[in-house]
């Protein structure tokens, strides 16, 4: 279909003929479609949707027949306990503090990570030179592509209490060292930095990806209007720009009671020292169950950790229908 | 057109005669699943074929020998995928539990019968994979098989740790005898006297494991933290690890020597310890006569063992190597197994074979018969021996032409177990039961500073202090008493 044959208004972007065809028939279109959209789905099917009967671990104590296979492990030979399996995640008394922790890192990841890429995208995208804006665009989006393991001994380097650049400066200044992987003040602020200068680059792209995709004649306008850059910014790119906004608003909700595991085991490099200050759920159920291989316990945890993210996912978009019926998700 | 159609019959017949012969050849083959820390051996696969052309003419057995991590073990078991013998201790796919749940064969009937010279070769230790399991009989009736569920891969089966120190160091330069056992506080000395003239160092550097087997003053009975000590006047009482006192003794020493220097500060969270760090103390669990730490062109020096814990014996030194068969395998394939282990035991030259690797390229004999490993065997073919067989019928290792080995060494470390007293409790299994949950919550609370404990960064005293009140105040008097009470019944019942 060509873009001359496109009609301009949104939502009647297919030709009257496709439209007004008879649902019943199977055309040739629908086969070219169904081709497409086959990997997709075949992949969603067997990734998404079929190994979700592993749910099935949260309610079952698992045990083995060695002459049966795996399913018939599972659904036959595995006894079921109800929600005994929950129970273990709240026997710890500490899981309030990892509950906590999980929480309050992930809002905070969740308010940098919309303010601070949004900002830094609009910064750019005001920049004259675009080699410039080359440069600050890969340049933020490097850290993307390193693993948190890689990241973790860069910030080893920095902090080790004898042989790390901190401090040597501070025994260099004639202070004295601080033993960083025991003491857990500096650590928020520093897993926060590190979350920060990891992932920003990467949802600037998207915002980036938009701003340059709004119509340059407004901002035309508003110029020839005598708008400053500021008024710019606040009555045209800030709310051309909300239902992206909205939509990754939306889903990082659905993650808030999960945690990227690499930044909180590894970064730490899974000091007990530290522990009351970053570990998060994940971390907690994979130091818990490490030794145990208990199935039951974990899949119990990710379910609970999903449902809550599903039904939070649910009221935000209902709550954003609400502001702004426009922007939802769904 | 006839004579065609005969020759072609003829050919057929003969082609079939032939398959079949071929097939009623066919050596069995046994898939193998054994233990690694990391990779497989780069030559792994090329000493196995050799290995086979052997097994397959001497007993028509061969093997697929795959090299699988802890993890990768556990998933695969528990997808159901299908093996004939597997790799399984006290400390990697535990044996007794596994043995219990019924996923091994039981090979006490077909021992004598089929592999009598395995069975002398073993004898008497086969009290190491004997497990009284619960099953079920053909009409589905409980019924308790008394049994042998793998076979023991012999080496050290005592608990006997060393501290490894420099001997050019302490004896060359500072004219002074380590000597054979010492006490750990005794170490003080050595590290102090690295300390004073390498003031940058630490003597005793090491990872968040702690040092290798310091801990092993006690049987471990539920998780990290409900022990028997050896050296104890009640060897039947389950207590809190910090009542043990020669543990606590000697965390209580590592604080000291961390606040004084000799440890490195970042310990609690260092992850390995290369061989390139000439550190000069190290610990490790071995026996009287091991040269296997004595090379110097590996450590850069040469090494002298002192022992600073044991000799003791229990259930779980005993059990330091086994390779059990599948409950599921079939009888065939059973023998077959057996078969095969009786051939590492009887044959030398085949178990060094899969042991060190191939003749001339990954090792070779010294002029006391002991193995030297060549540097392609130590990169390309280099291991834990018992992952593969049995230690004691494979050739003692040597450090160099220089540190030889006694070929006779296991003569002489067998004849102590022979008079050895080995713990009471040996071969009791705490069913958990419903206190699962609760075991696994009170383990994370345990653990959650044991790097720093065991590496010496925080006091213990308080450690222990903070940990106990915590784990008491969720329920831990009834898990001991729950734990205590199996156990008198199971002592009760020998």
């Amino acid at each position: 279909m060509s873009l001359k044959r496109m009609p301009a208004e949104r939502g009647n972007i297919f030709p009257e003929s496709y439209r007004r065809r008879d649902k019943k028939r199977f055309s040739a279109d629908d086969v070219e479609l169904i081709g497409i959209s086959l990997p997709t789905v075949i992949w969603y099917l067997a990734f998404c949707y079929v190994p979700m009967f592993g749910i099935v671990f949260a309610f079952k104590s698992w045990s083995r027949d060695p002459k049966q296979g795996f399913l018939y492990n599972l659904f036959v030979e595995s006894e079921w306990v109800g929600f005994g399996n929950f129970k273990f995640l709240f026997l710890n008394p500490k899981i309030w503090n990892y509950i906590g922790n999980t929480l309050t890192y992930n809002i905070i990841f969740l308010l940098i990570g919309i303010t601070f890429p949004v900002a830094l995208a609009i910064a750019i995208s005001y920049m004259y030179s675009s080699k410039l804006r080359k440069v600050c665009q890969t340049a933020t989006f490097l850290p993307h592509f390193l693993s948190w393991v890689v990241i973790s001994y860069f910030v080893y380097a920095f902090l080790s209490t004898d042989r790390g650049l901190i401090n040597n400066m501070i025994l260099n200044a004639g202070g004295t060292p601080i033993k960083w992987y025991q003491d857990t003040k500096p650590w928020p602020y520093i897993l926060i930095f590190l979350n920060t200068w990891k992932t920003f680059g990467y949802s600037m792209v998207v915002y980036m990806a938009s701003i340059t995709g709004f119509d340059q004649s407004m901002y035309e306008s508003a110029v020839i209007d005598g708008a400053t850059i500021w008024q710019q910014i606040k009555g045209i790119t800030l709310p051309l720009l909300r239902p992206i906004l909205s939509i990754m608003f939306i889903l990082n909700v659905g993650n808030i009671f999960s945690s990227d595991f690499g930044l909180f085991y590894h970064v730490t490099r899974n000091s007990g020292s530290l522990a009351q200050a970053t570990t998060t759920i994940d971390v907690y159920v994979y130091k818990a169950l490490m030794e145990d291989n208990n199935y039951g316990y974990s899949s119990a945890t990710s379910l609970l950790q999903n449902t809550i993210g599903c039904i939070l996912i649910i009221i935000t978009n209902m709550a954003v229908k609400k502001i702004d019926p426009n922007s939802g998700l769904f | 057109m006839k004579k065609l159609v005969s020759l072609a019959l003829v050919l057929a017949m003969l082609l079939c005669v032939g398959v079949s012969v071929a097939s009623a050849e066919e050596p069995i083959k046994l898939i193998w699943w054994t233990s690694t820390m990391g990779d497989a051996p780069i030559d792994a696969q090329k000493v196995v074929d050799a290995a086979n052309k052997i097994s397959a003419e001497k007993i028509g057995v061969v093997v697929d020998l795959q090299f699988k991590t802890s993890d990768q073990l556990v998933m695969d078991f528990d997808a159901g995928e299908y093996y004939d013998m597997v790799f399984t201790c006290d400390w990697y796919n535990d044996f007794d539990t596994n043995a219990a749940e019924g996923l091994y064969y039981n090979v006490e009937p077909l021992l004598k019968e089929h592999a009598p010279a395995l069975y002398d070769a073993v004898d008497p230790w086969w009290k190491a994979a004997q497990l009284e399991v619960t099953m079920e009989d053909e009409d589905g009736e409980e019924i308790v098989v008394d049994g042998i569920w793998g076979i023991p891969a012999l080496k050290d089966l005592g608990i006997q740790v060393f501290f490894r120190l420099n001997q050019d160091f302490y004896e060359g330069e500072l004219g002074w005898t380590i000597p054979e056992t010492m006490e750990f506080a005794d170490l003080e000395k050595y590290l102090k006297a690295w300390k004073d003239v390498h003031p940058n160092e630490y003597p005793l550097h090491m990872t968040k494991s702690g040092l290798s087997g310091f801990w092993q003053e006690h049987q471990e009975i539920v998780g990290d933290y409900l022990v028997i000590p050896y050296k104890t006047d009640e060897p039947t009482k389950v207590v809190p690890i910090w009542e043990n006192p020669y543990y606590v003794e000697k965390v209580r020493c590592l604080h000291k020597w961390y606040e004084l220097g000799y440890i490195n500060p970042d310990a609690a969270i260092n992850e390995s310890l290369p061989m390139e760090l000439r550190t000069p103390v190290r610990s490790g669990t071995a026996w009287n006569g091991y040269k296997g730490w004595s090379d110097p062109s590996v450590y850069g020096f040469n090494v002298k063992l002192s022992q600073y814990i044991g000799p003791y014996m229990s259930r779980a030194s005993m059990q330091g190597a086994l390779h059990a068969i599948n409950a599921a395998a079939t009888e065939e394939k059973a023998i077959a197994a057996l078969k095969y282990f009786e051939l590492l035991y009887t044959d030398t030259a085949f178990r060094d074979l899969l042991a060190y690797g191939i003749e001339g390229e990954h090792f070779t004999y010294a002029s006391n018969g002991t193995v030297i490993r060549t540097a392609l065997g130590s990169e390309n073919y280099s291991f834990d021996t018992y992952v593969t067989g049995p230690v004691i019928s494979a050739s003692v290792r040597s450090a160099n032409e220089t540190v030889l080995g006694d070929p006779n060494q296991w003569d002489v470390v067998y004849e102590q177990y022979e008079k050895a007293v080995i713990a009471p409790v040996s071969g009791f299994r705490y069913d958990k039961g419903d206190y699962a949950d609760l075991c696994t919550v009170l383990q994370d609370i345990y653990m959650e500073k044991y790097s720093e404990l065991c590496t010496g960064t925080l006091d213990p005293d308080e450690y222990f202090a903070t940990v106990s009140a915590k784990m008491y105040e969720l329920g831990l008097q009834d898990v001991i008493d729950d734990v205590q009470a199996q156990l008198d019944e199971y002592m009760a019942s020998k």
